[in-house]
């Protein structure tokens, strides 16, 4: 379980009209239970390099496999379930307000497994409650608060257990109080054998972490650099 | 770089020509251009632009026998252009759309097949689609049904009456009522209250890029947003078509026989109007229901998904409208012809 290889970024570079990332080749390598930190001041940049990381950006050379699969080989439905797989917190854009902020959140699981619902709501409820929601939110994402919608994304990236989690600068966006559950989950996340990518303004951020964390790295103009920090 | 066309001219053009891109790039590199190949398209561009005025058109004409008809030709097609322009654009623009919303509604048909499309978030979403077109278009087509029987069935009934026709009544209403106006005023109502609502929703959630997320997560908006919209829209058309006709045939009847026009009980003025219906009626009538509903779901979707960035609600709600119009026309032309 831990030599396998959940993400492969091997010399991707991404098609310069289509996204915001330098036009260079990038190179990184998730492992099962690894948790890998990358510290990006530019949020668009962020954004697109864990759209890359899903099979989202279009490539002019090199690959990017998820599980062993190139993204670029996959065809529907086959490319939407390997998604299904990745658990992400969006920094911006991801509630649909036609829905309640719970629909949100079961909305992945739902889509993307066969488990009874009342299984999916109880789980969902668990980690509410974990990351101080009282329930599921019933209202829509645009009557909710910010915090409470940061808890919510973070229940629906845990909510039935993915491979990989994406996290966008979750602890900037969270306060104290809900770093501590985060890193717990994290922390469980990673010991069954899931790969987190976080992404951060400043790496002092993830101190009380820093014993898990196998991988720092920097994503500037001139790609991705791995950081070896004191 | 593209200067091909111009080198093939006489070498001594061609050499000249040469020095004169030369000397302009290194110019462009002195000023720290560094889309080269972007600046000298633009120049070239404006050098086209420039020999399209009509003055240097109007010289290019060489002289002859109808050269004087050439200039005619040249002045009428220079002033007609705009005007040809507008009409171009916009007959594109909508036979694109038109190929668009059948190419959708072909992937509609097929993926609705496949048994993984019917997942619990399709289902949820066509639930709460269905609902909304039905409920929500209940009271207006009950009401509008109800102002069609009092105008339209109750005068026809009343001046067939009155002209010695009353055999006519049941063909007259069926060919007005049932097989034109109700799928028309259908349309219209089921565009105005659920499509310009589903172009609104759709547009919204292109523009704050939800759909991206959706697909980041492996949720495709086609399978979960399009295709349930479409059935719902299907499925409450038809629902409100055969509510619109029932009521408007019983309204005409309620205020005939109120006024003393009409002497037959309900059920004979039913079994009049349903022995006049053919079995194409049968057939083609709720087919016309149903394609329509069709047609307008995949429609509002499509309009609200392709959104451009320069759209705004001002702008895309009236083409939301304008083009879901032209579908209802469309498909109730196209049964016409049909009849």
């Amino acid at each position: 379980m831990a030599n396998k290889i959940l993400l492969d970024i091997h010399q991707a570079k991404p098609s310069f009209d289509e996204n915001y990332l330098p036009p260079v080749a990038f190179d990184l390598k998730v492992k099962a239970g690894e948790c890998v930190i990358i510290e990006c001041r530019d949020l668009e940049v962020a954004t697109a390099f864990a759209d890359l990381c899903s099979g989202m950006v279009a490539l002019r050379d090199g690959k990017v496999l998820f599980k062993g699969l190139d993204w670029f080989d996959l065809k529907e439905p086959r490319l939407s379930a390997l998604r299904g797989c990745i658990g992400r917190v969006f920094q911006k854009n991801g509630w649909m307000d036609m829905y309640s902020v719970a629909v949100n959140i079961l909305l992945p699981s739902l889509h993307h497994t066969r488990i009874d619902e009342d299984k999916l709501v109880d789980q969902a409820m668990t980690l509410c409650r974990k990351f101080g929601l009282p329930g599921l939110p019933m209202d829509t994402a645009r009557e909710a608060t910010m915090i409470d919608l940061f808890r919510a994304s973070c229940v629906r990236a845990l909510l039935n257990n993915p491979d990989l989690l994406l996290l966008e600068y979750p602890a900037e966006s969270s306060s104290a109080e809900l770093m501590s559950p985060l890193l717990e989950m994290l922390n469980i996340a990673q010991n069954r054998g899931a790969g987190i990518i976080c992404f951060t303004r400043q790496f002092s951020l993830w101190n009380d972490y820093k014993d898990r964390v196998t991988h720092w790295m920097r994503l500037q103009e001139k790609g991705l650099t791995s950081i070896r920090l004191g | 770089m593209k200067y091909s066309d111009d080198f093939e001219k006489k070498p001594s053009e061609q050499k000249e020509e040469q020095n004169r891109v030369e000397a302009m790039l290194s110019d462009l590199d002195k000023d720290g251009i560094n889309d080269l190949d972007q600046y000298v398209e633009d120049i070239r561009n404006r050098e086209i632009d420039q020999t399209q005025r009509l003055s240097v058109q109007l010289k290019l004409v060489k002289d002859g026998r109808f050269a004087w008809l050439q200039k005619i030709g040249i002045i009428l097609f220079w002033y007609l252009r705009p005007i040809l322009y507008v009409i171009g654009e916009k007959t594109r623009s909508y036979f694109r759309f038109l190929l668009g919303v059948l190419a959708a509604s072909w992937g509609v048909l097929v993926e609705s097949i496949s048994p993984i499309t019917w997942r619990r978030t399709v289902k949820y979403e066509f639930k709460r689609s269905l609902g909304q077109v039905v409920c929500g278009g209940f009271f207006s087509t009950f009401f509008t049904a109800t102002l069609a029987g009092l105008a339209v069935v109750s005068q026809a009934i009343f001046w067939l009456g009155a002209a010695g026709l009353t055999k006519m009544t049941g063909p007259i209403l069926i060919t007005i009522l049932v097989r034109e106006v109700a799928p028309i005023l259908v349309g219209m109502i089921l565009l105005g209250r659920n499509g310009i609502l589903t172009v609104t929703e759709c547009s919204l959630l292109a523009m704050g890029g939800q759909l991206k997320s959706l697909t980041v997560m492996g949720i495709d908006p086609f399978i979960t947003i399009v295709l349930p919209r479409a059935w719902a829209f299907t499925i409450g058309s038809f629902t409100l078509g055969m509510i619109f006709g029932t009521t408007s045939l019983f309204m005409g009847y309620v205020v005939t026989y109120a006024l003393g026009t009409m002497q037959d009980s309900i059920w004979t003025f039913y079994s009049n109007i349903l022995a006049a219906m053919s079995v194409a009626d049968y057939v083609l009538v709720p087919l016309k229901f149903i394609v329509m509903g069709f047609m307008i779901g995949v429609g509002s979707c499509i309009t609200g998904m392709n959104v451009k960035v320069n759209d705004e609600p001002s702008t895309l709600l009236p083409k939301g409208f304008t083009r879901g119009i032209m579908l209802i026309m469309v498909v109730n032309i196209l049964f016409t012809l049909d009849f």
